[in-house]
């Protein structure tokens, strides 16, 4: 089978190498036009990260004086912006609050959707399609609408201004689209596996804890950084049910920055937006190398 | 080693076909069974009633003397090969093989040590630390029959 493959293959590019010679003119300019439309593109989403960075490193002073007088360049670095957020601003705690909230939120999507979305891929339970229609409609369930439920429910329990009721109000994000996408996830996974380890002489717990969840750990980790950036980056829960700038999390601290002064520190929100984008990219980055597929490769003939 | 006792068995999937119907079948202690037949004619289906993988419909299942209709293949105590081989991609060979001893909650120098002897007359033991992806094609069956 492969030796067709690569018979067609290379009958394909004869063909496409003859019929390019023929309007190789026509075709270049087409590419060229394909590349600058991608680099207009490429242009247009990276200026606001750029400008973001370029700011955080900028003075005050500067920045006053606008952009005609500075330019797109910056003259000269300065990291006063980001020492300022610790100092002046004191920054760290909302970070640590955010990363309170996130992190636990996380567990409690990766472990319950982890169960969750086992047992809709693999029991037999009546009206399953149902279930997962009813989970898709929730995650694209306008969040707003769900703040006015939850404020009052916070208030009867008499948990407002606290960050901990948070990292319930996150599973409404988080809950629906990591088990879904996990759910997604086991149920690509060869149910012979499982059963293996259950001959094996696994329980069900077992097999799902030692086979199923290392086989489907792209998944999982997917799922946790989806949880985590959801829950990292909200804003809505957070300016809704937070009072105390000490319990702020990270998002809503930025947007309060230099308020009570007669100026807005430009520079400070900036170089806080740089600052609370670092874990993102860093988990990125560092799970990427986890989130290659092809992990079953080796099992199956 | 014990008996296999397939009596009356009856097997009806929710969709209504009909897999096996009223097998009975003794195997003695020891003894070699092959089932041959035609695809879709329902060996698998009976290996799994026995195997614990698949509920049955009617009859009666014994491994030994124990009836095990409703015990869980955990319960029944019992190794299959599949037809797939379905190793654990995440774990190496030595790991595979010793999957079910380590459930078994078995010393762990025990667990090695029956691991190398079961690789040793597989002569599976140069891949012991490897895993199944990476372990040579044609030693694979011999890795899964071992487990």
């Amino acid at each position: 089978m492969a030796g067709e493959a690569a018979g067609t293959s290379i009958g394909a590019r004869r063909t496409t190498g003859r019929r390019r010679r023929a309007r190789s003119g026509a075709a270049r300019w087409r590419q060229i036009g394909f590349y600058l439309l991608v680099l207009i593109a490429l242009a247009v989403s990276l200026f606001p990260f750029y400008w973001i960075i370029r700011t955080s490193l900028a003075t005050n002073a500067e920045i006053a004086q606008g952009v005609e007088a500075t330019g797109l360049l910056p003259s000269h670095l300065s990291f006063s912006a980001y020492v300022d957020d610790f100092t002046q601003q004191h920054f760290l705690t909302p970070l640590i609050n955010s990363a309170i909230v996130a992190l636990a939120a996380t567990a409690v999507t990766i472990v319950v959707a982890t169960m969750a979305g086992y047992a809709l891929a693999r029991m037999p339970i009546r009206g399953t399609s149902a279930i997962l229609g009813f989970i898709l409609v929730a995650g694209f369930f306008p969040v707003l609408a769900m703040v006015g439920p939850l404020f009052l429910l916070f208030k009867e329990l008499n948990v407002l201004d606290s960050i901990y009721p948070l990292i319930l109000a996150y599973l409404v994000y988080t809950l629906p689209i990591a088990t879904w996408l996990l759910r997604n996830f086991f149920s690509q996974i060869p149910r012979e596996l499982e059963e293996a380890a259950l001959v094996d002489g696994a329980t069900r717990i077992q097999a799902l804890r030692k086979v199923v969840v290392p086989v489907a750990i792209p998944g999982v980790f997917t799922a946790a950084i989806l949880a985590f950036i959801l829950a990292w980056n909200d804003f809505a829960f957070a300016v809704s049910f937070l009072e105390t700038p000490a319990h702020f999390t990270a998002p809503l601290a930025i947007v309060n920055f230099g308020q009570s002064n007669f100026q807005v520190f430009y520079n400070r929100i900036d170089a806080a937006v740089v600052i609370i984008t670092i874990p993102i990219a860093l988990l990125v980055l560092v799970a990427q190398r986890r989130i290659v597929t092809g992990l079953t490769a080796g099992s199956f003939r | 080693m014990a008996t296999i006792d397939v009596e009356d068995v009856t097997k009806v999937y929710p969709n209504g076909a009909e897999a096996v119907s009223e097998l009975d079948i003794h195997v003695a202690e020891g003894e070699f069974l092959i089932l041959v037949g035609p695809s879709g004619c329902g060996k698998t289906t009976a290996l799994r009633m026995v195997a614990g993988l698949e509920d049955i419909t009617e009859g009666t299942i014994k491994i030994g003397e124990r009836v095990v209709n409703d015990l869980t293949p955990r319960e029944r105590d019992v190794a299959m090969v599949f037809q797939n081989y379905a190793l654990y991609p995440h774990m190496t060979v030595a790991q595979n093989i010793g999957f079910s001893l380590s459930l078994k909650k078995l010393d762990k120098r025990e667990i090695e040590r029956r691991t190398e002897e079961a690789a040793r007359i597989l002569g599976l033991e140069e891949h012991l630390r490897r895993k199944p992806a990476s372990a040579r094609r044609s030693s694979r069956r011999p890795e899964s029959s071992r487990r």
